[in-house]
This record gives structure tokens, sequence and C-alpha cells, in this order.
């Protein structure tokens, strides 16, 4: 009487646990081979206070063919886009931060290691790469401000 | 001097706005389907439970914080307690904590006011969030090392008296209601305040801390420590999770971690110190969340007080659930309702001890090691007293985030069905025998919402 129902509670908690370790795996099946180069890097072009988009050459290490992912941060007059949205990423996909500011900026990206942009005012481009698979918060400072947070998967 | 402090301080980042605590990048959310089946596992263990378990306590004993189980194998666990409580370990022990603690003031005091002063590392992660897996190795860790303890015992040597005993005894209506402030005042300071990461603030309440300690110590003696010193109750609590005992006689016992959590002592403020614990973690949660950091970007509330509010909100919340939960049935064991939370609050600890672990894991094992790297250059100035200073951190698991989210979600499951086990169990023995089952849904709802929602903050961080 005493022992059915243990065992009974056993399975039942090896079955889950079970369940449980065969979603994870499937989650991480396709597990990111190394690209070699550690931590991210950072490349900006910038044109003046004209407000024409430049294209940016494209980061050092980073293939061609990869997709961008493009952030477009506007700052006017205090008002400042986007607010703490989250975007997806993958490790080694260029990463293009569009800033139109009126002010010169400094954003901060809290990858491992971190990386800084400082943007002028007027319209510029910085690609960023990150390579460890991670949840970037990307701040603007003064004002101190979460723009995006960026899900980077391997 | 002046480079190696800018570069660490390019290099650590000291702007943080979203994560005002220390070093922290929020882990990647763990998939939706994994809070879904955590959830759905939990609910069915939880049924289970109180479906096909035993029907009469199994690990309670006759009175609540008892229990029946017998110990493991006394002859051999009486030799173990040979080494442990000779009194040359007692020294040792306390010396490390001492030492411990006199590093962590020298890096405070003497170190550079930077995220990248050990002194703050030392505080948040290897002391508050080591607490746990140090107490679940080692039992009640944190009085063995304490250092107000070891102060209490050398300042009693010299003047001759009992540390044990001080001037007057405690009334039994304090119970661990100072532990549940003190335990607030620690989260306040990490979580809330603006200056967490500031080594004068860390200092000032450490100041606070051992002035308290130490005269509380000297008017009631060590049954102080064990209930207000935050830390010790703490690890204590957490302690009753491991499988090291201890019987009415102070005589170490091995035992399940079952009956081990039901020598839990109802005092009263158990489910206050419960109610911060767990809410103050889900706050920590809650706080990083994006939702939340759009409000608190968007509106023109000052910021500080929407976390005051909500930190205490969330605590004041926990509490009253378990309060309701707990004292929805009452007893024929003749305690009164009110009396209801603290006899529940033990069989929620597990559920803490899960989520605090899926929570911290990372940062206690990650940013730990980089703890423990700026421990050997504690005044940034190059130097490398501890042979630690050119390790490299391995982020082993952020690198392996499928291993990291099964260990996040499997640790609150294995808490959820502790948690529900200990809370049947106490339900048996205190509740009417014609209630015995449906008088135990109310505290198995709590047990669900509270791990569920977990797992959802988890997932939505």
């Amino acid at each position: 009487m005493t022992r059915r129902p243990h065992r009974r509670t056993a399975t039942a908690l090896v079955a889950g646990a079970l369940t449980l370790g065969l979603v994870a795996c499937g989650g991480q099946a396709d597990d990111a081979d190394d690209t070699g180069s550690d931590g991210s890097s950072e490349s900006s072009s910038t044109s003046g206070g004209s407000g024409s988009a430049s294209t940016a050459p494209s980061a050092p290490g980073s293939s061609d063919t990869a997709d961008s992912l493009v952030v477009d941060v506007t700052i006017e007059g205090g008002e400042v886009r986007p607010n703490g949205e989250r975007l997806e990423a993958t490790v080694g996909q260029p990463i293009v931060f569009r800033v139109t500011t009126d002010v010169p900026a400094e954003i901060h990206g809290h990858s491992s290691p971190e990386f800084t942009i400082e943007a002028e005012a007027g319209t510029s481009e910085h690609t960023v790469t990150i390579d460890t698979p991670s949840s970037v918060d990307v701040e603007l400072h003064e004002p101190e401000r979460l723009l995006v947070r960026i899900d980077v998967r391997p | 001097m002046t480079s190696a402090v800018t570069s660490a301080v390019t290099d650590s980042g000291s702007i943080v706005v979203a994560h005002s605590g220390l070093g922290n990048n929020p882990d990647l959310p763990i998939p939706f389907e994994l809070v879904v089946l955590g959830s759905v596992l939990a609910l069915a263990a939880s049924f289970t439970v109180l479906a096909v378990a035993w029907r009469r306590p199994r690990y309670d004993g006759p009175t609540p914080g008892t229990t029946r189980m017998a110990p493991w194998r006394p002859d051999l666990v009486r030799r173990v307690a040979v080494v442990t409580d000779h009194p040359a370990t007692t020294v040792v022990t306390r010396l490390l904590g001492v030492a411990f603690f006199a590093y962590l003031f020298f890096a405070l005091v003497a170190g550079p006011n930077f995220t990248i002063n050990p002194g703050l590392g030392m505080f948040y992660v290897l002391l508050w969030v080591g607490i746990v897996p140090a107490s679940l190795l080692f039992g009640r860790f944190y009085r063995a090392f304490s250092p107000v303890r070891a102060i209490n015992a050398a300042l009693a040597r010299v003047a001759g008296t009992d540390p044990e005993h001080g001037m007057r005894d405690l009334p039994s209506w304090v119970g661990y209601w100072p532990a549940a402030v003190g335990l607030y005042a620690f989260v306040w300071l990490e979580l809330v305040s603006v200056s967490s990461v500031e080594t004068g603030s860390v200092r000032l309440w450490l100041a606070a801390y051992f002035a308290i300690m130490l005269i509380g110590g000297a008017v009631f003696g060590n049954r102080f420590y064990e209930h207000a010193d935050p830390f010790e109750v703490y690890s204590t609590l957490v302690g009753h999770l491991s499988i090291w005992g201890r019987d009415d006689h102070g005589t170490l016992l091995v035992r399940s971690p079952l009956a081990n959590l039901s020598t839990i002592v109802p005092v009263p403020g158990l489910a206050a110190v419960v109610a911060v614990l767990f809410g103050s973690t889900a706050f920590d949660s809650f706080r990083e969340s994006l939702p939340f950091i759009r409000f608190v970007q968007d509106t023109t509330i000052d910021s500080d007080l929407i976390l005051n509010v909500t930190l205490l909100g969330l605590v004041v919340l926990v509490g009253l659930l378990l309060a309701a939960a707990s004292a929805a049935t009452g007893s024929d064991a003749g305690i009164p309702r009110i009396r209801m939370p603290a006899q529940m609050g033990h069989s929620i600890v597990p559920i803490i001890v899960g989520y605090i672990g899926a929570h911290y894991l990372t940062y206690l094992f990650e940013y730990g090691q980089q703890v423990v790297i700026y421990m050997s250059d504690p005044l940034a100035n190059g130097s490398n007293l501890l042979g630690t200073a050119d390790l490299q951190a391995s982020y082993f698991l952020t690198d392996n985030v499928g291993l990291l989210a099964f260990l996040q979600v499997g640790g609150v499951v294995v808490g959820h069905i502790v948690a529900a086990v200990a809370s049947h169990d106490r339900s048996l023995a205190l509740l009417p025998k014609n209630h015995q089952l449906t008088g135990q849904l109310p505290m198995l709802g709590l047990m669900i919402a509270l791990t569920a929602g977990g797992l959802y903050l988890l997932f939505a961080s």
C-alpha cells in the first residue's frame, strides 16, 4: 500500500524530467561553431550634419552574405526612439545602428566585451557584431535609457 | 595606476540603466515551451502528491518543528562530528569568516569606487548569492563562518561571560521579524537604492549591520543571531534542505532533506522572511523585464518611487497570499489561524531555493569568477595578490543556452515538487481529518502560482 504510490510518483517525475531534457536538447541542437574572432567588433561611418544616410562598410570578419539587422535610433528634441524593444540576432550577424540625432550621442552595448558607439549630430551608421550568445542591452548615455535588448542566439 | 583604472572602467562599463545591479547581463529568456512544460509538470506533480501520496505524516513529528524520520547511521555520523564540532574547526571557520569580511572591508575602504572593486562583488555575489549553494551543501553555513558570532565569542571570552546568553532573553514573539527587516534592508540596497554599487553605501550598510549585531549579541546572546542576523537566518533556512541536521542536544545528524525541512521551527515572522526572499527575487526579474522598463522610461512618475512601491508591493503580495492560503483552512490541532502562515512557511523555502537558483545561476557562476579575478587587485593598481588576476572567466553556461534553460526550469520544478510534498505532510499533521485533502488546495494553488509566475518571469526577462 505504501510502496506503490511512491513508485508511481517516481515514474511520473522521471518521465517529466526526460521530457524536459528532450525539449531542452532540441533547442540546443544546432550549436554554432565559433567564428574564431572573440568579442564584438565595431565599425562606423558618419555623414556630417546633412541628414542623408551613408552605407557602412561591411564589418571586418563578417561574411557579406549574412543579412544584417538594422536598428534605427532617433534622438530629436529629447525624444528618444526606440523605447526598450526586443530584437533577435544571431552570433556574428552584422547589426547596423542607424543613428539620427540632433545632439552628439553615446551608446553602450552590454555584450561581453562591451561596445561603445559615439554618434555625431546628424545621421550615421555603426556596424557591430556580437560573437557570444547572450541578451545584450543597448543603452543611450545621457539621458540614460534602454534602447533595445537584442537576444543574440547561437 | 590611473591608466589601469580607466581601462578597467571601460571594460566593465560603469554605466548601467536597466540592470542597476552589478555586472549582470540578463540571461537569454528561456523558451516559452519550457515555461509551459515546467508549469504543467508542477501542476501534475502537485496533484499527484495530493492524490497518491501518504495519508499520515511521514516526516512531521508530533509537534511542528520536529521530525519522525530516523537519522541515517548515527554511529558513522558521530565520527564526522568529531571533526566538524572540534574546537579547532570552530576557530578555523570563524577565522575564515573574519578574514573574508576583513578583505571585503579593506577593498571597500581602500579600493576605487567602481564596479571592479572586489568588495562589491564579494558582498553581492559571493556572500549573498553564495549563501544558497554553500548552505545546500554544508547546512547552517553562515552560522559557522559568521564574523559577528566570532567577535561576540571573542568579547565574551575577554569579559569572562557566556556568549550563548546575554543580559536578557530574546522574547519569543520577536521570532524572525528582525531578520525579515534585515533581509528587506539588504534587497532594498541591492535592487532599489540608486547607489547600490557605491562603495560608500555598502560600507554604511555593513557598518550598521555590524553595530546592530554586536549590540544585539551583547544584550540577547547568540539567540539574537539565530533570529535577527539576515544572513544567518537565510542560510539556516536554506540549510534545512541539506542532508545535515541537528537534534535538540545539538548532535550532528544526517537525514533526508525533507525530514530536515520539517524541523524548521515555526516562529513568528517566518512567513515574512519567506515573503521578502521570494518577493524580492521576483522583483529583480520584473524590473529587468521590457514592459516594466518601457513603463518607467515613458512615465513622468519618479522612478525611485516606482521601484520602492513595486518592491514593497511584491513582498506584501506574496506575504498576503501565503497568509490567506495557509489560514484558509482552520486546524484542529489547537493552532489559531493567525499562526498558520508560520506553520506552513517552511514549505515555501524549496520554491525560493529553486527560483533563486534559476535566477542567479549564471550570475554566481560567471560574474562570481569575475569577482575572484578582481579580488587579486583590490586597489586597481595592477597587483596580483591572490594569483587570480590573469585567469579568464569561463562562460560555459552562457555558451550552452539549452543546458542553462534546462537547469533553470529543472531547478524550479524540483523546488516546487519538494515544496508540495512538505506542504502535504504538514497539512496531514495539522488539518482536521475531514478537510485533509480539500484543505490543502489553497496552499497548492499558491505554490502553482509562485512556480508559474517565477517561470514566466524567467521567460519574460
